[in-house]
């Protein structure tokens, strides 16, 4: 007789595990559904950037003298000195330079002139909305780490509900009512699971980082938070009182270029400029590593003083530098982004369908609840549809910021109440569906109405051509749908 | 074609091999044995040689995606020569599941307990953790990743035993006193 390795599950650990996994899904399935689309979108965030503005100077790379000089031509046109002067480097991904002060940013030209200034309102949006769901900096940050952990509980006890997980893997039944919708959440959860666990994981450190800094600071360094993270990242030097001239920008530059030629320079930033404590430190990135880069410190007169080691330190400094491409996926080039792509909107999938198998269960044993069904589904579609409404928005120009803010949060309650009233899932689904297509290609006629010039170019081309096709299919789908039923 | 690209290509191959062993494993479900230790085997053989081709950390991390895209693929071949079944069972063994409803004041707390009240436990129990690893000798950066990696997922592992455990006597007590015991060890070791 044959004989079975899988262990006897107990049916009660898995009825209390389904609880434990409903409790966490139902009360916070839409902040991480919401975060779950704002995070997939945010790994395209520098194709959004480049979108916006597509007339922007672009280039591969720029000579140190041509940086340095757009650098001090930005610095000097402020009438209050920035504590701060950063460029940032042209990438693969993102071919510009960017002067930024701690007011504002401008782009360079490859000769060195100051061209217009960075202006990207709905990235910045979206980008907020993932970081911060629009509270307030330390607050946002936060709540969105405890959103992730949440992720990760949510994963757990989804393992622990499920006995057969592994016998399970390839099973895919068809068929009306909940089956493929479980079928459909389990497969997507578990194959998936190296992706949102890490991705839940990775966010949620970013997220507790600075609560955590908190306590320990108050546990080990008198309540001093930078100690913490300085044997890590490194400390910020005291600043030194009294002027001095304009440190060497074009200098370190040029040391890198010349001594690290296999590393990609991305970010230089000069600290407290023109005081006599000013010094510089370079980001650059290793080709085959997870880590986003090391820093590399220059004293004023363009010195070298050594890295950080968050490239050849300790473990440890390895494994923090890599938690975040580790989150963002942005340490592969465009097939990593795809995968990404890919696995965030299966977590999409699954957040979705795992809240409307409550549903249906619930339905099942006779205890329907429409008004809630109904409202979820406004959040699942009016969720694209809003950011889809604040692109158009933004990109005809008729608000931003707080503007595009009010616009979301205030379109959600009202989706979701609208949809609770309602009480029909499927007209829901249907007008969000039509509302998601038409805004987005709204937005896509508006852009290359604005952007004449650059409509066909690198910068624009990417981002229109997959709005198209994203808008193609969900009407063409529901086109079809309309003829089968 | 370069010795690098086809180390990768044998990968892919290494990797599509392993989760079809793993799925003939998982499809048979007895004396499986040697299909399970030779579809991990192969999958991890392809992680190695993603490794090798791109860098430990990066290689490794390419390896898992790409066994996690074929494995999807394998997953939606199934979902479309899937067969209509199966519903019907289903229904009726959820039709006699009793309804479950609890009173608003022990909702209110489970939330409290999961959320806020788990989220401090994890806290004091991270930075109670820094503490004694440092009283340890551990390096620093080492404690500091360890902590970093602790907090979310003690969190986490609270929240689950929040909705798992259903006498709230018990569970309260479990998660208070996670937080509470590292708070005194904290305590105890500042003075």
């Amino acid at each position: 007789m044959s004989t079975s390795i899988w262990p006897k599950s107990s049916s009660e650990r898995v009825a209390k595990s389904i609880n434990a996994h409903s409790v966490v899904g139902l009360a916070l399935g839409a902040l991480l559904y919401i975060l779950a689309i704002t995070g997939t979108l945010s790994v395209f965030n520098r194709e959004l950037q480049r979108w916006e503005q597509p007339s922007a100077p672009e280039m591969a790379a720029i000579s140190p003298d041509a940086a340095a000089a757009a650098a001090t031509a930005v610095f000097s046109s402020e009438p209050t000195p920035t504590t701060h002067l950063y460029i940032n480097f042209p990438q693969p991904d993102l071919p510009r330079t960017v002067i930024t002060t701690d007011t504002q940013a401008f782009f360079a030209n490859a000769d060195g002139t100051v061209a217009g200034r960075e202006h990207f309102p709905w990235t910045q949006f979206l980008l907020d909305l993932h970081y911060y769901l629009h509270l307030p900096t330390i607050l946002g940050l936060t709540v969105v780490g405890a959103l992730g952990a949440f992720l990760l509980a949510l994963s757990i006890s989804g393992f622990m509900a499920h006995p057969r997980i592994f016998r399970d893997a390839f099973t895919f039944r068809r068929g009306a009512g909940r089956v493929p919708l479980l079928d459909l959440h389990n497969r997507l959860s578990v194959w998936t699971a190296p992706f949102h666990i890490s991705n839940a994981l990775t966010g949620a450190i970013l997220g507790l980082a600075s609560i955590l800094a908190f306590a320990v600071a108050s546990a080990s360094f008198g309540g001093d938070t930078t100690a913490v993270f300085s044997p890590i990242f490194g400390g910020e030097p005291a600043p030194v009182e009294g002027d001095a001239p304009l440190a060497n920008i074009a200098g370190p530059l040029a040391y890198m270029n010349d001594t690290y030629p296999e590393l990609l320079t991305t970010y230089f930033i000069l600290h407290d400029p023109t005081t006599a404590g000013q010094h510089t430190t370079i980001i650059a990135e290793h080709g085959d590593r997870l880590i986003f880069g090391d820093y590399y410190n220059f004293d004023a007169a363009g010195n070298y003083e050594g890295n950080i080691g968050i490239s050849d330190g300790t473990l440890g400094q390895q494994i923090v530098g890599s938690v975040y491409n580790v989150h963002f996926g942005n340490w592969g080039g465009l097939p990593v982004k795809l995968a990404y792509l890919v696995f965030g909107l299966a977590l999409c999938t699954v957040i979705a369908s795992g809240v409307r198998i409550y549903f249906q269960r619930q339905r099942d044993r006779g205890l329907a609840m429409p008004r809630w069904e109904a409202a979820w589904e406004g959040v699942v579609w009016g969720t694209p549809a809003l950011l889809a409404l604040t692109l158009f928005l933004a990109v005809i120009g008729v608000t931003e910021g707080l503007g595009l803010v009010a616009v979301f949060w205030g379109g959600l309650v009202g989706i979701g109440t609208t949809a609770a009233i309602v009480a029909a899932v499927l007209p829901i689904r249907r007008y969000l569906k039509i509302a998601v297509g038409a805004l987005l290609l709204a937005t896509l006629l508006s852009h290359t109405a604005l952007h004449t010039d650059a409509a066909v170019s690198t910068a624009s081309m990417p981002v229109s051509a997959t709005g198209v096709v994203v808008a193609g299919l969900l009407l063409l789908g529901l086109r079809r749908q309309s003829r089968t039923d | 074609m370069s010795d690098e690209a086809l180390l990768r290509v044998a990968a892919l191959g290494m990797a599509a091999c392993g989760i079809a062993l793993l799925q003939a494993a998982w499809r048979i479900k007895a004396n499986n044995g040697w299909r399970l230790i030779g579809g991990w085997s192969l999958i991890g053989a392809s992680i190695v040689a993603w490794a090798y081709t791109s860098g430990a950390d990066k290689g490794a991390a390419l390896g898992i995606i790409a066994a996690v895209i074929i494995a999807l693929l394998f997953v939606g071949r199934q979902a479309l020569l899937a067969e209509r079944r199966g519903e019907r069972q289903r229904r009726e063994r959820v039709a006699k599941a009793p309804p479950e409803r609890s009173p608003l004041a022990r909702r209110i707390w489970v939330g409290a307990l999961l959320g806020p009240i788990a989220g401090l436990a994890a806290l004091s129990a991270s930075t109670a953790l820094y503490v004694a690893l440092i009283d340890l000798s551990v390096e620093q950066t080492a404690a500091l990743t360890t902590v970093f990696f602790a907090f979310p997922l003690l969190w986490a592992a609270l929240a689950v035993v929040a909705g798992y455990v259903r006498h709230l006597g018990r569970k309260s007590a479990t998660i208070l006193a996670a937080g509470l015991l590292p708070l005194m060890y904290i305590f105890l070791n500042a003075n």
